[in-house]
């Protein structure tokens, strides 16, 4: 009889074992694995076992492009709410300060993650109170109006940094339907008219595991921590979750704005519509981005802020998301006499890399910006949290681990020839929106 | 009762994590022959190496009227050499991905460079030829200071800056920690090639600083190649003492000073006194900053859940950012509170009960348990990833804490009781003596502030 209980407890302790879903690894050089438990939850795993650490990340594919008409900043404000059927508002965050961790959370368009940082032993403790917020969370009238004054308190000091407001701006103008010309934090007035009701319903709508991706990266046993994942998050019962679509119309001419505030040095933002983040010029226009402004030899640094002085300094950046992307220019001209010039000189530069002659791309921008890229990947693996984010990140924007994976090898089959192609498609007149902050007038 | 048993097994799980030991980092200190002090951490996971050289000449070594050399000086060693000119320099650099940078606090000096292991002689002899070789010319100091011209001008754009710039300033009043790391437009715009020499050949030596080396390397190799490439650097110590500044209350009764600007709508307040050094001790069996780092974490050093976060912003949504903290420098500090607020009069009301609180009563024993396995738990994120490791050491080095604080951290802050938190708390806040500065919309008449006294 003996003998029988104890095999029969031991099947019992097995069971859950052969339960659990088959981790992959489908990138062997790479020690990420993955899997989706029975309720869509998708689990991705990065080992770092030279870390005393491990992240635990909670993504749930519901940014600000979803929150509801006139009531920008749902997804943001949501994001604040703590407080749980079973732990009151700040209870959880102060059992993750007394084991040393580190928590926070973050929106943007397209998604909100949640974070804990713990020493390796303990982040059982981060994965039971991901489950307890996904399932749990709880929020009182006067615990939703508190935290929307703390809100809107974060917005106006974005409005009081005078540079912020430049951003603002130009996304509400590049973007005529999109919701991505809505501020994360919404405006001022939507928040305001923001009520309860709207984030219950939002929480109930998108915070469902089949909308959500887990991310473990650290110092775990990727079987073991399957494990942990399963027992915290493999009940909870799943809705399918729609996803509203979204579109940009095409631009039919050039768009500007100039706005006043009381600044000492100016700034401009350029901008054209590019593509989508899957796009496969996505990797030439990554590559553009390094040959503008990447390192102190890169063009536009070098003509602009090395030579002619003219400018503070000047970045461009590759800007896709889902549904619609921009590619972007930024620049402070050392003072408002020189706006103009500053933009002529990097429409000029632009036009550069188009040609075929003595001012076209040379072997050694291709290999300092490939190499960049080379390098960059290796940094990025230093710290596991980073990594993280990364897996997250792609996790939700595209869905596909390979996107991030092969990106070293993409960018390195990217030729000269794209990079003119793409330059002829997407920089023209009537594609470009400018927004140039300049100093009230006295 | 429920509440009870979900409380239990965390007080379990921090009960034995303060029994938790830290295993012994692979860290060691080499003192070469050439006179170089190198501080090292090996970790081969990736090939990557990070490697940083701390001169120890931040601004506070500014020559009267000369405010911004030291950062200026510094910056100017990254714009060529004798060998190679700026845009080489850089240029060999960004080829192979390596990423150098420099940046001045007050109290010391960094260049700091990112490479893979591949590239490490490469970076080596670019760091060794900026240090020993530096060219300075006109050209590159023109274009320097105009950048840091232009980057202090934006920095006044922002409210935050502003307030701070006038706090310190009136805190550390005539002591060099009065003025900021960058200097202000004029200063720096009257700083010449001789200056930077000057600076150079009384700063940068071999014995006024230090290299911190992190990464997947093998250490007698690495030592051998450093040792080879610092030979030359020059010997000597600047004879230059930094006067202390002590720490105690703000005058003898609360004063104020209003930035006015009424296109803001919030008010940005900075409340504070002269703090502590992070080197300053009391003979205790423990380093006092880290006690009083402690005292601190309860009041208002986590945003969210001390006392202040839960105050000011869980309780009445007053603020998104709330904090207090110790500024520690090796010469002195300050203590600040700062928030930002569209209430500022409910605020500064709140800040100083609470304040008053910690003086009058000081903290219980939940608080202080639950800051010391805060303490315990977060020590390994200090040397996760490469650049913490190059911090750690950085410091260890810098306030002189010895290789073994990592092992004896744990027993430090096991040792805190709550009489040593309470006495701080007597010992190092003054409720009465502060100095308020604030940069707001509303005027001075809308403020209702106990006792202040405001400055013009």
């Amino acid at each position: 009889m003996k003998i029988i209980n104890i095999t029969i407890i031991s099947l019992l302790l097995l069971v859950p074992l052969y339960a659990l879903p088959k981790l992959n690894q489908p990138f062997p050089e790479y020690p990420i694995y993955e899997t989706y438990l029975k309720n869509g939850l998708r689990v991705i795993i990065y080992v770092d076992s030279s870390t005393p650490t491990v992240s635990t990340q909670l993504w749930f594919n519901v940014g600000a492009i979803y929150d509801p008409p006139y009531k920008s900043g749902v997804s943001h404000l949501l994001e604040h709410m703590d407080g749980t059927k079973n732990y009151k508002p700040r209870e959880i965050s102060a059992i993750i300060d007394a084991l040393g961790g580190e928590d926070n959370a973050f929106t943007s368009n397209l998604y909100v993650c949640y974070w804990v940082d713990l020493a390796k032993d303990y982040y059982d403790t981060a994965l039971k109170f991901g489950a307890e917020r996904m399932t749990n969370l709880a929020i009182s009238e006067s615990k939703f109006q508190s935290e929307k004054a703390v809100v809107m308190e974060e917005r106006r000091l974005g409005e009081n940094e005078p540079y912020d407001l430049l951003w603002e701006e130009f996304d509400a103008l590049i973007y005529k339907l999109h919701p991505y010309r809505n501020p994360v934090i919404g405006w001022m007035e939507d928040i305001k008219r923001i009520e309860l009701k709207d984030l219950i319903n939002h929480y109930q709508t998108y915070y469902q595991p089949s909308n959500a991706v887990c991310v473990l990266a650290g110092a775990v046993e990727p079987n073991e921590a399957l494990k942990r994942v399963e027992k915290y998050f493999g009940r909870i019962k799943s809705k399918p979750v729609q996803h509203p679509v979204f579109y940009e119309p095409e631009q039919l001419g050039e768009k500007r704005k100039v706005i006043y505030r009381k600044i000492s040095i100016p700034a401009i933002l350029i901008g054209y519509h590019t593509c989508d983040v899957s796009s496969p010029d996505y990797y030439a226009l990554e590559v553009l981005e390094g040959l503008l402004s990447s390192g102190k030899n890169s063009r536009l640094y070098r003509r602009l802020v090395y030579e002619k002085q003219y400018a503070l300094r000047v970045f461009a950046w590759n800007d896709l998301e889902r549904d619609a992307g921009t590619f972007n220019f930024y620049a402070m001209p050392t003072n408002v006499s020189l706006v103009d010039s500053v933009e002529k000189i990097i429409y000029e530069e632009l036009m550069k890399l188009k040609s075929t002659d003595k001012d076209s791309i040379t072997d050694e921008e291709m290999a300092r910006v490939k190499n960049n890229v080379i390098a960059s990947e290796v940094y990025a693996q230093d710290r596991s949290r980073g990594m993280g984010m990364r897996i997250g990140r792609q996790a939700i924007t595209t869905g596909n681990l390979a996107d991030m994976i092969e990106y070293p090898k993409r960018i390195e089959a990217v030729t000269k020839a794209d990079i003119r192609q793409v330059i002829e498609k997407y920089f023209i007149p009537k594609n470009r929106t400018v927004v140039t902050l300049l100093p009230e007038e006295k | 009762m429920k509440r009870l048993k979900l409380i239990i097994p965390y007080l379990f799980i921090a009960i034995c994590f303060l029994t938790c030991e830290i295993d012994a980092l692979p860290i060691s200190r080499d003192s070469l022959n050439c006179g170089l002090v190198v501080l090292t951490y090996p970790t081969s996971r990736l090939p990557m190496i990070e490697m940083r050289w701390v001169n120890k000449s931040g601004s506070a070594y500014d020559p009267v009227g000369k405010e911004g050399l030291a950062n200026l000086t510094n910056k100017m060693l990254t714009r060529g050499t004798k060998k190679r000119s700026a845009l080489k320099l850089s240029a060999e650099l960004e080829f192979v991905g390596a990423v150098l940078s420099d940046w001045t606090s007050y109290d010391y000096s960094c260049l700091h460079l990112r490479c893979l292991k591949k590239d490490f002689d490469l970076v080596l002899d670019v760091l060794t030829d900026i240090l020993t070789n530096p060219e300075f010319s006109v050209k590159e100091l023109e274009r320097v200071k105009q950048q840091i011209i232009g980057d202090i001008k934006q920095s006044n754009d922002y409210p935050y800056n502003q307030g701070w710039k006038k706090f310190s300033e009136l805190l550390f009043q005539n002591h060099p920690y009065t003025h900021p790391v960058s200097g202000d437009t004029q200063s720096v715009a009257k700083l010449t090639i001789r200056d930077i020499v000057d600076f150079y050949n009384q700063f940068y030596t071999i014995d006024n600083g230090f290299l911190v080396v992190a990464g997947d390397f093998d250490k007698n190799e690495l030592l051998q190649k450093i040792e080879d490439k610092f030979t030359n650097m020059r010997k000597g110590k600047p004879d230059i003492r930094i006067p202390e500044f002590l720490s105690g209350p703000y005058r003898e009764r609360p004063k104020g000073y209003m930035i006015h600007q009424p296109e803001l709508n919030q008010s940005y307040i900075f409340l504070g006194f002269p703090g502590i050094s992070e080197t300053a001790s009391d003979d205790d069996y423990s380093p006092l900053s880290l006690r009083i780092r402690v005292m601190n974490f309860i009041l208002g050093g986590s945003p969210l859940t001390s006392r202040l976060g839960r105050a000011i912003r869980e309780e009445e949504g007053l603020a998104y950012d709330i904090r207090s903290f110790f500024d520690r420098r090796l010469y002195g500090g300050l203590f600040a509170i700062t928030t930002q607020t569209s209430d500022p009069n409910k605020a500064i009301n709140i800040i100083l009960r609470e304040f008053k609180k910690m003086y009058d009563k000081g903290a219980n024993q939940k608080e202080l348990n639950d800051a010391k396995t805060f303490y315990i738990g977060n020590f390994p994120f200090n040397y996760d990833a490469t650049s913490e490791k190059i911090d750690l050491l950085m410091n260890l080095e810098l306030y002189k804490r010895g290789l073994d604080y990592p092992d004896k951290f744990n027993s430090y802050i096991q040792k805190i009781t709550l009489n040593d938190i309470n006495d701080l708390a007597k010992k190092y806040l003054y409720p009465n003596n502060y100095l308020l500065v604030i940069v707001t919309n509303v005027s001075k008449d809308a403020l209702q502030i106990p006792e202040i006294e405001w400055m013009e």
